[in-house]
């Protein structure tokens, strides 16, 4: 099959040699013409790169003059090595070749005819050129004649280069003439100025319309029509520019030529754009109106075409100007962008109004390649090597800690090039750090407009904290600044709004409506009362004005700029539990934690271990922070009553997990991702615990729960966790109420261990009458009275009076003489809640003080018993008074199975620690091993039925639960010279 | 259908197409036949694999000249390989030339033997080219010269300087624009890039080399040309389409990759097996992996980090749920880095969309993305360290954070996730209902 389409008439790369295929320049000619007869020796011609330069040489023979003049093409395009004698040979030869004389008739001069003496070119071989043209005149058409500026030029022997020969040559010989031409601007050419002073300079530029529109219509007459639209488009286009008028209709006639369709409409032309990019047909071109321009012009070029566009998109005729723009982008100006535009202008790149790219389709591609944001970039490049050495100077300053020096060395490089962006972010932090807030802030914002996407973050953060500063020194008008430009950047940002709503409480002003409204959404209208009223009342109320930045430990911020106390009950390590125990270093990671800066906040924290490593939670923020740093870490929460004088107990919980959470995470966790630990304080209070427990189950990234303490707060939690199916493991609680299916418990219940010191009481100590010391309102204490109860009544025992006898009882001293002489009880069984177990110290006080009465009766003081709230040193307190006291505990850590556990607790809290720390470990450690890859809280409370843990991986007793029970004997323990010693034969 | 109709695999894996099997390019051709009518020159760039080589073939096939209305014996086509000139040299490029020339003019034998005699008497250079080409053009005929693999004169090597190249490029300038014998010689160069991203840096006291060349970018298949080289399998115009869905979620318009599925393809029905698609995916793979491999490598590292936020990015929509993945922001990024991003699209790795007025970037082959989730799963902690440098360079510290953390989570968990790469369940199940 043969196609018979006709083929594309537009050419493109070549120059034109066929006289019908070239258009225009007919004033140029005459120009050249005029010159030559008047004798003028040199004329310059100069134009862009792509203009048509070459094509126009190869039509000054058919156009210019009669047959007065010979023309010579010569073209040095190749010889930038090349040496002048080599040159003159090659010229020499084309000459004889274009004028088709026999070698036998005229020879050119060899390479070394030349070397060994210059003049035989001229008055040998020229003049006998001359003769055998018979008087006519010789024109060398020179192309590519730049190559004048290049420093490899090499010279002759006698010290000439070739233009210099050329020069003197066109002195000598009467009517040789050359016309060089040049794709540069002639003002970066000083050597041709030199060289050739006087001669009449001539611009090859854009075609006019008429020339143009020839050009379109005329290659594909009778084949392709266009219309009058589509050529107007392409003259837009093209602004006559003859290689992008060639692309534009080499394209449009490939499209014609596929679709068959053979009339060219205006929309043909405005779609064949996309073509032309996509194809890339006009890249050749296109690329010199980049690449060859330097950085300076390049950046403001493509600042002209984005203003350009900014324009057009607002149907302006005439753009803004490119250099605002630039400023807009966070550029300095210099002088050499300063000069910019106008050196675009004078290379023909902008047309009159300076403000508009002269060739339409350039722009077009420069808004697609280069754009302003990212060309901005190639500043840096300015001085490079320079500010490269000034730069290492300035680093090792700054890490010697001179910071005042290093400041000045990077203000050095600025001054250089004032666009070196990087050092602009190093210069604004140290600024900061050595407290020139203004300045730093400055360039910040500055770094912010050349690069929003990296440095938003630092722009906010500085003023943030600049705010900060200025609200501590009371400048609340320029710390109002502050918030405001915050939010002007970024609207949403919580913390500015709150501070800006304090600033105008406090100075007690009305709220901008934006900010009422938001803390309407926020916070109850009653909260925003309440803190009018407190704002109003300031001095007299316990508002402390914040001193400091951050609130001190143990206080949040309220309203921005006051600290109160935080009575938050959970923390993400977003503050302390124990803020009596003074710790910089824990604080300084709460505060990089709350930032998200996990990596410095686990520097802090580590440092806060080695400082305390008696405290459990900072051990905890610690692995959280790693966990964090990791990624998607498995998240427990434990809830421990941190307040009032259970502290303790809650430290000694938090020990236990602190412990297993970092031997997991030690050890690479699992599957890369480790545990972290969300602490809550419930108080040990029911109510509260029931609150905690409702917002923990929310959190669904929390698996599993490890708490809470005391029976009743489980109790009033257990509620909310069986909704959420949420699993949880109390390591301390043991109520014999707790029962539900998401419940789990490490240590003993009540109906266990009230069993076995029933039995106890019964077979070892033979005792007949007891009395009860309980709290009828907790839970702990009911199921331990009420186990013991039913349990040494069926063992034939007896308790008297009825029921027990009420801990809390204003009268508990009388109530031991009572229990002595009026019900003679042999024992006083104590199950106090954790509220109450000091009580228990009161009681065996009073009982012990009776001994010297009762020994006079022949009687002992009452037997002591009681359940494991009653394991602590503060029972110890009670010294002789409490010897003898026989307690039900889970965990002993003398025991022999314990001591490992104990000796390793030991060297990780750097002291003795207690059951609860063992059975919180136990706890985390039944959660750890209930985890896998696709954790869920449905997952883990499949796993924990199964638990089976060997005593290697427990605090020394295997674990195993049957419907939630931990499958273990209690164990006795004896106060026996000021300790706890184990019950033998238990 | 009938398979038995179909003699041989009219597909290519590895090597070029042969003229006679050569889809689509209708336009491409048409400009190459534009420029060697006009006597000027053509530079065709396109990623590896777009079918360069193919291309020239069919440019040099005298068949394809006459279906263009072209008088083949008017020219003398030289076809020749700047990789098979090891090292490359200027005089072994001159040389090559005009011996592959000599061997083009046996109906010249004093031509050949003027060839010859340079060549004996160590005369490879430009000017003879030039002195042969003069004679050519007095026998009414004209050299098209078709250089593929045009990299090779474009990095130095250790006995190619910088200076050397910017001679030959110069000379290649002159022979082709200056010198009289221009009227003779029509050049069509191949490279992976475009001219002016490869060779000597641009020297304002000279015209750019390359600027002569008509620049023309081999673009993936379109629907037409893709449609046309499935044809071959014959499938039949119900299910043609359907595979050819299912084929352009692993090719898209990737030519050699299109080959490749397209072979594979009829193997499988050559052979009546009922298609495993796990054999054919590995297959599929193993078979490309060199590609992929190649245009990984060609990436530099900005390039590279972009290709696995996008690979991360649809994963992201693939494993929801997973809170361990952060990539709030990250289309923030890729507004920023859209040259990089075109640049990828112009090596036909990715494409993008326009949704809602936000460009969504996608990877041209479900291979090539799972190829680079590969990559993202290899990245070990050094590795990862360097990338994170790369990643604050285009990005705030805190993204770079959390891809970092991504990227380690990733690696950790590898072993949960199994990838399929979209299109291949459907192109089994379309596999086993053709048989």
């Amino acid at each position: 099959m043969v196609e018979t389409r006709p083929r594309n008439p537009y050419e493109i790369g070549s120059p034109i040699d066929d006289r019908k295929r070239f258009f225009g320049r007919e004033s140029l000619f005459r120009v050249i013409e005029d010159n030559l007869y008047q004798g003028v020796k040199v004329i310059l011609l100069h134009g862009q790169r792509r203009i048509g330069k070459s094509s126009v040489l190869r039509q000054i023979p058919d156009c210019v003059g009669n047959n007065e003049f010979v023309f010579i093409s010569f073209d040095l395009e190749e010889r930038s090595k090349s040496h002048c004698s080599h040159i003159l040979h090659e010229l020499a030869r084309e000459i004889v070749d274009q004028l088709q004389i026999e070698p036998n008739i005229i020879r050119p001069p060899t390479v070394e005819e030349i070397d060994n003496d210059l003049s035989i070119f001229n008055q040998i071989f020229l003049s006998n050129i001359f003769q055998f043209i018979n008087g006519k005149k010789i024109v060398f058409l020179l192309d590519e004649f730049d190559l004048i500026d290049n420093p490899h030029l090499t010279l002759t022997q006698q010290g000439l280069d070739f233009f210099k020969y050329l020069g003197m040559l066109i002195k000598q010989q009467e009517n040789l003439f050359i016309i060089p031409v040049l794709g540069r601007f002639l003002d970066d050419m000083p050597n041709l100025l030199n060289l050739f002073k006087e001669a009449p300079c001539q611009e090859i530029g854009l075609l006019d319309h008429v020339s143009a529109k020839r050009l379109i219509a005329k290659p594909c007459e009778g084949i392709l029509t266009y219309e009058q639209g589509a050529i107007e488009e392409i003259l837009k286009l093209s602004a006559g520019h003859p290689y992008f008028t060639q692309v534009i209709c080499f394209t449009l006639f490939s499209q014609a030529r596929e679709d068959n369709n053979w009339r060219v409409t205006r929309t043909d032309v405005i779609n064949i754009v996309g073509r032309i990019f996509h194809d890339d047909n006009a890249q050749a071109g296109l690329a010199w109106f980049w690449d060859g321009l330097p950085i300076s012009e390049k950046v403001v070029f493509s600042a002209v075409a984005e203003a350009q566009n900014i324009a057009n998109a607002h149907a302006k005729k005439i753009p803004e100007e490119a250099l605002p723009l630039l400023i807009k982008h966070g550029v300095k100006l210099t002088e050499n962008l300063n000069n910019a535009v106008k050196k675009l202008y004078e290379k023909g790149l902008l047309d009159d109004t300076q403000r508009r790219i002269k060739v339409e389709i350039v722009r077009c591609w420069l808004v697609q390649n280069h754009s302003v944001k990212s060309e901005i970039w190639q500043l840096e490049k300015i001085g490079k090597e320079t500010i490269q050495q000034i730069n290492d100077a300035a680093f090792s300053l700054y890490s010697d800690g001179k910071k005042q020096n290093a400041l000045k060395y990077y203000q050095d490089i600025l001054e250089l090039n004032p666009n070196h962006f990087a050092t602009i972010l190093k210069l604004a932090k140290v600024h900061w750090e050595v407290g020139n807030f203004d300045q730093a802030l400055e360039l910040y914002e500055r770094a912010y407009q050349f690069d929003p996407i990296r440095n938003k973050d630092k722009l906010l953060d500085a003023l943030e904290e600049y705010g900060h500063r200025l609200l501590n020194q009371k400048d609340f008008a320029r710390a109002r600044q502050q918030y405001e430009r915050v939010l002007k950047i970024e609207p949403h940002m919580l913390s500015a709004r709150k501070r800006l709503a304090g600033i105008a409480l406090f100075q007690g002003k009305v709220l901008p409506v934006n900010i009422t409204l938001w803390l309407r959404q926020k916070q109850s209208i009653q909260v925003l009362l309440a803190v009018g009223i407190v704002a109003i009342a300031i001095p007299a109320v316990s508002l402390v004005y914040r001193s400091f930045n951050p609130c001190p430990v143990g206080k949040k911020e309220q309203l921005g700029i006051f600290c109160v106390a935080d009575i938050n009950r959970i923390s993400r390590c977003d503050r302390t539990f124990f803020p009596e125990i003074q710790n910089p270093n824990r604080d300084r990671g709460i505060q990089a934690f709350k930032k998200g800066r996990y990596k410095d906040a686990a520097e802090f924290f580590k440092k806060a271990v080695a400082d305390d490593r008696n405290d459990p939670e900072v051990l905890i923020y610690y692995n959280n922070a790693l966990a964090r740093l990791k990624g998607s870490p498995f998240t427990l929460a434990a809830v421990v009553p941190a307040e009032d004088d259970n502290k303790g107990a809650a430290k000694e919980m938090l020990r236990g997990m602190a412990q297993a959470q970092n031997q997991f995470n030690e050890q690479g966790g699992l599957g890369g991702r480790l545990l972290e630990i969300v602490i809550a304080n419930d108080g040990n209070y029911p109510e509260k615990a029931k609150q905690v427990a409702a917002e923990l189950v929310q959190d669904k990234s929390i698996l599993g729960i490890i708490g809470h303490n005391s029976s009743s707060a489980t109790s009033a939690a257990l509620g909310e966790y069986k909704k959420a199916r949420l699993p949880v493991i109390s390591p301390t609680s043991t109520g014999i109420l707790l029962d539900s299916d998401v419940f789990f418990r490490t240590a003993i219940s009540d109906a266990a261990a009230g069993e076995k010191l029933a039995k106890y009481a019964v077979d070892k100590l033979k005792l007949e009458k007891v009395v009860i010391f309980a709290n009828p309102d907790r839970d702990y204490s009911n199921s331990m009275r009420e186990v013991f109860t039913k349990e040494f009544e069926k063992l034939g025992g007896e308790v008297v009076p009825k029921a027990f006898i009420d801990i809390t009882s204003k009268t508990i001293e009388q109530e031991v003489e009572r229990s002595l002489f009026r019900y003679q009880a042999q024992a006083a069984v104590l199950f106090p809640d954790m509220h109450n177990t000091n009580i228990t110290v009161k009681i065996a006080k009073a009982n012990y003080k009776l001994t010297d009465e009762l020994e006079k009766q022949g009687r002992k003081p009452l037997q002591l018993l009681g359940g494991d709230s009653l394991y602590n040193n503060n029972t110890l307190k009670g010294a002789d008074a409490v010897e003898g006291l026989i307690i039900a505990v889970s965990w002993f850590r003398k025991a022999a199975q314990a001591k490992d556990f104990a000796q390793k607790a030991i060297k990780q809290w750097g002291g003795h620690v207690s059951w609860r720390t063992a059975t919180s470990f136990d706890a985390t450690q039944a959660f750890i091993h209930s985890f896998s890859e696709d954790t869920s809280r449905a997952t883990i409370l499949e796993n924990l039925i199964n638990v089976n843990l060997p005593v290697t991986e427990t605090s020394g007793y295997p674990l195993q639960f049957q419907k939630g029970e931990r499958l273990n004997e209690p164990i006795l323990v004896k106060v026996k010279g000021g300790k706890f010693i184990k019950v033998k034969d238990n | 259908m009938s398979l038995q109709s179909i003699p041989r695999n009219p597909f290519f894996v590895g090597k070029p197409v042969p003229p006679e099997h050569f889809v689509g390019r209708t336009s491409e051709i048409e400009a190459a036949f534009d420029q060697i009518y006009n006597r000027s020159h053509l530079a065709i760039w396109g990623g590896p694999g777009m079918g360069k080589t193919s291309f020239l073939e069919k440019l040099s096939d005298s068949q394809t000249w006459k279906e263009k209305g072209l008088d083949p014996s008017q020219a003398v086509i030289v076809l020749l390989n700047c990789e098979s000139i090891s090292p490359f040299t200027p005089s072994g490029f001159w040389q090559e030339v005009l011996s592959l020339l000599k061997d083009k003019l046996d109906d010249k034998p004093t031509l050949q033997a003027d060839i010859t005699k340079l060549i004996e008497e160590g005369k490879t250079t430009k000017d003879s080219l030039r002195q042969i080409l003069r004679k050519l053009g007095k026998q009414n005929r004209f050299l098209v010269l078709l250089v593929d693999d045009y990299d090779a004169a474009l990095h130095e090597n250790k006995q190619y300087t910088h200076d050397e190249m910017e001679q030959f490029l110069s000379e290649c300038r002159n022979l082709a624009v200056h010198c009289r014998e221009r009227q003779y010689l029509s050049m069509i160069v191949t490279s992976l890039k475009r001219l002016n991203e490869l060779g000597p840096k641009l020297n304002p006291s000279k015209s750019p080399w390359y600027n002569h060349y008509l620049f023309q970018r081999l673009k993936p298949f379109n629907d037409t040309e893709i449609a046309q080289l499935l044809g071959t399998l014959r499938l039949g115009t119900l299910r043609e389409p359907k595979i050819r869905n299912a084929i352009r979620e692993i090719a898209d318009g990737h030519p050699a990759l299109l080959q490749t599925a397209g072979s594979l393809l009829y193997r499988e029905l050559k052979t009546g097996k009922t298609p495993d698609s796990q054999a054919f995916i590995d297959d599929f793979e193993s078979s490309t992996i060199q590609i992929f491999q190649n245009i990984w490598e060609r990436t530099d590292e900005v390039e590279k980090t972009l290709l696995m936020l996008i690979a991360l990015y649809h994963l992201k929509g693939r494993l929801h749920q997973k809170k361990q993945f952060d990539l709030n922001g990250i289309d923030l990024i890729f507004s920023q880095r859209e040259r990089e991003l075109s640049r990828l699209e112009e090596q036909a790795v990715i494409v993008h969309q326009e949704k809602e007025q936000t460009r969504m970037y996608l990877f041209t082959s479900s291979i090539m993305e799972k190829w680079v989730i590969q990559q993202v799963w290899n990245t070990d902690e050094d590795s990862l360290k360097a990338r994170q440098k790369v990643f604050l360079n285009l990005m705030s510290h805190q993204q770079a954070e959390k891809i970092t953390n991504t990227i380690g989570w990733l690696g950790k968990h590898k072993s949960t996730f199994k990838l399929i790469p979209q299109g291949i369940d459907v192109l089994s199940k379309l596999l086993r209902g053709l048989l």
